[in-house]
């Protein structure tokens, strides 16, 4: 049967003599490790196209999508997080692999006479390879690679000469757009693959042609075929680093997902790891000579690679002769390598960027969580301006914390909001109002006096009652017979000072209204103007903001505000997007 | 292919092609088999829950209609990773039986899914596709269809009316919903 086939396949395509001409092939010096490196990166480019064709099954690339597409393939469909991945760990190693290649071509002189253009199709290759991998890491539209593109874009913009057309052309504009995002998505998964599979064949065939370079020790092994034993070694060496980049995803949990992009939220840029060395010297270079780094040294650093076959013309197997532009190779290497451990090593060591990273990543896991609710049809950018703990927080944050304690950040020039609204919060605030975490630093004349006199059971049911006060739909049925106790314990009280539901503060002293008090409206109302009769009233010290923030911020800030009742609690309810 | 010929090049070569079988197999499952679990994601995901009832339209529009009202159906949806809270689900036909009580069908063709309008002349319901033809209670008339339109519950709420919409599988004879 099987010899039928092949017979029948060797008639009509000629299948054996195929076969033969792949893995017949004489090596020169016979089976190495040394020449795994070119398979090894085939093969990886056909392991990108897989689960690169698997990721674009869902990928969307619209400004509104691209987020939560990814977020989609990450969290939600089958071994998406695995896949996504691989992908970008089998990039990353492909870099390397290349550096290991380049560095061993100019090891053995093999871009020595006749084998230039071998060399150039290699170097052109090298350079689509990364192309790929930026292009590939703009695709999520998060945060992280938002901003490392918009560095990329300006950087191109200064170029001298053609920096503004070359940027036009990317972003598809002047600016960075929906077209830039359609562009890259297009350059990735179409021109620059389609680019990579000509350049491949071509190179193939150029190797083909030449053979291998002698080793540089001059000896010379006997030559034997490429099946098995050189094939044998390109798969094992490409299947035991696909194994360990495996490991490390499953260990890792894959590719990071950010926040999803926004043009106007603050975020500490960096570029992926091999361009760090770029983004150190640039920032070891005083700012007039940024162009040095952005476009002079890669210009040069390439050019060098493309005229090293007129540089060094030295004989054959002449390892002696060439150990200068080895050790010249070998001295950019490391340079590199030492110039990515500084960057990240100081990174690590930077507190301030630490702590912005960490509120990178705490907005990156609130992103989740909301997606996870599924995704509004504006967009994740909207989902997360409509969350009152990431808007409202955002607006609490510059606005209210100049006179506000909230998580060890503001100032203490009035209440904390540290479990604002909590019963912890009320009862504190009952037996002692000047207490500085209550209202010891306002103004009040002491009007408001502590109220520990009650005793421990009535300051319990008016608690209940006031915290009650601020309920909203959605949150849990509460202790009939307790509240009405606190309401009795209420109307004895407070109703002097305060007003609640149209009717008290018969002393005229002006207390805050207490109607739906630590509710979203009540605190609405209070943010847009604290003078109103149906919020703090005329003791207020606090200024209004409805001339300074939206009605849509006000709500959020509230909404933020209210939630710290539940603080600790998770996600409460009610502190969904309205 | 010198050493082919010993006998121990031979075992060599045999035992190279067998490891070298397994090293592309152990390489290509590590992608494959998560990457066929992956495209698979659709087929072992199901989702059916029970459908609610979503308001059509005021139920005062039956009563002055001559004829079988179309209704779009608008709901939440989600899609892939969004969730809208307006998003056309489909078209329902609902009509006034003898008795009074509103009767909806489903305006989607069993035949193939095409939306069936109303022909004002002849009075029936008519698929402008391949021109199946059912009579007001949505039984064939003639055409390709398998089975008549599907009858849809139906309430008045609240003086709105109010539909269960749901879709079913064309093609077949019985009445199958999808998802």
């Amino acid at each position: 049967m099987k010899d039928k086939v092949r017979g029948f396949l060797d008639e009509r395509v000629r299948f054996s003599t195929l076969l033969a001409r792949a893995f017949d092939e004489q090596l020169e010096g016979g089976a190495s490790w040394a020449h795994v490196f070119g398979a090894t990166l085939g093969l990886f480019f056909v392991a990108e196209a897989l689960t690169g064709v698997l990721l674009a099954l869902t990928y969307a690339p619209t400004l509104e999508d691209a987020w939560s597409s990814v977020y989609f393939i990450q969290h939600r469909l089958a071994w998406g997080w695995f896949l996504r991945g691989m992908h970008a760990a089998i990039a990353n190693a492909m870099l390397v692999v290349i550096a290991a290649h380049l560095l061993q071509v100019v090891v053995y002189g093999a871009y020595r006479r006749p084998r230039e253009v071998t060399w150039w199709v290699g170097i052109v290759l090298a350079a689509l390879v990364v192309l790929l991998v930026i292009s590939g890491y703009r695709l999520p539209w998060d945060q992280r690679t938002y901003w490392a593109l918009k560095v990329e874009v300006n950087i191109t913009q200064s170029m001298p000469v053609v920096g503004d057309a070359m940027s036009r052309l990317i972003l598809g504009g002047a600016d960075i757009g929906q077209q830039t995002l359609t562009r890259i998505y297009a350059a990735h998964v179409i021109l620059l693959p389609a680019a990579v599979v000509a350049l491949l064949g071509i190179k193939r065939l150029l190797v083909r042609l030449h053979g291998r370079t002698p080793l540089p020790s001059g000896r010379a092994p006997s030559p034997s075929a490429y099946f098995p034993h050189q094939l044998l070694r390109n798969f094992a060496f490409a299947t035991a680093l696909l194994g360990a980049l495996a490991a490390w995803v499953v260990v890792t949990g894959g590719e990071a997902l950010d926040a999803p992009a926004e043009p106007d939220r603050f975020y500490p840029a960096r570029p992926e790891w091999f361009l760090l060395p770029l983004y150190k010297l640039r920032m070891l270079l005083p700012p007039e000579l940024e162009v040095v780094v952005t476009a002079l040294l890669p210009a040069v650093a390439l050019g060098g690679l493309v005229m090293l076959p007129f540089v060094d013309r030295t004989a054959a197997g002449s390892l002696r002769a060439r150990l200068p532009v080895i050790a010249v190779a070998v001295a950019a290497l490391l340079g590199n390598v030492g110039l990515v451990v500084w960057t990240q090593r100081a990174d690590a060591a930077d507190r301030k960027l630490q702590k912005d990273l960490k509120e990178a990543d705490r907005r990156a896991e609130r992103a989740k969580h909301l997606a996870s609710r599924g995704v509004p049809p504006d967009g994740p950018v909207a989902m997360m301006n409509r969350d009152p703990l990431t808007r409202g927080r955002d607006v609490y944050r510059q606005y209210c914390t100049s006179c506000h304690v909230l998580g060890g950040e503001g100032k203490r020039k009035s209440p904390d909001h540290d479990g604002f609204g909590s019963r912890a919060w009320i009862l504190g605030a009952l037996k002692t109002p000047k207490h500085e975490k209550y209202f010891g630093k306002v103004k009040h004349e002491e009007k408001m006096p502590s109220q520990s006199k009650l005793g421990e059971p009535a300051l319990a049911a008016v608690t209940e009652f006031l915290y009650a006060l601020g309920n909203e739909r959605g949150d849990g049925p509460m202790d009939a017979a307790k509240l009405e106790a606190g309401r009795e314990v209420f109307e004895r009280k407070c109703v002097d000072c305060h007003v609640y539901e149209g009717e008290g503060d018969d002393l005229g002293v002006g207390g805050p209204n207490l109607t739906a008090w630590g509710s979203r409206t009540w605190i609405f109302r209070q943010v847009q103007n604290p003078g109103s009769p149906d919020a703090y009233g005329e003791l207020h010290k606090m200024p209004r903001f409805d001339d300074q923030l939206s009605e849509h911020d006000v709500w959020m800030v509230a909404g933020f505000l209210r939630a710290q009742r539940y603080a600790g609690a998770g996600d409460a309810p009610g502190t969904g997007a309205r | 292919m010198s050493d082919s010929d010993t006998r121990d090049g031979v075992g060599r070569r045999s035992f190279a092609t067998v490891a070298l079988g397994a090293l592309a197999t152990v390489g290509g499952a590590l992608l494959a088999v998560p990457g066929v679990a992956h495209v698979f994601d659709p087929i072992l995901r199901h989702t059916s829950r029970e459908k609610p009832w979503r308001k059509v339209a005021d139920a005062r529009v039956l009563a002055a209609a001559e004829h079988p009202v179309a209704l779009p159906v608008i709901g939440a949806q989600a899609d892939a990773w969004t969730k809208s809270d307006a998003e056309t689900l489909g078209t329902v036909w609902v009509r006034k039986n003898g008795r009074g009580e509103p009767e909806c069908l489903t305006a989607e063709c069993p035949h193939l899914g095409c939306r069936i309008g109303y022909d004002e002349e002849k009075k029936n319901f008519v698929c402008p596709c391949h021109e199946s033809a059912f009579d007001l209670e949505g039984k064939v008339l003639y055409g390709p269809s398998p089975r008549g339109m599907d009858p849809l519950e139906v309430r008045v709420n609240d003086g709105k009316l109010e539909v269960k919409f749901v879709r079913f599988q064309t093609q077949i004879k019985d009445k199958v919903e999808v998802g």
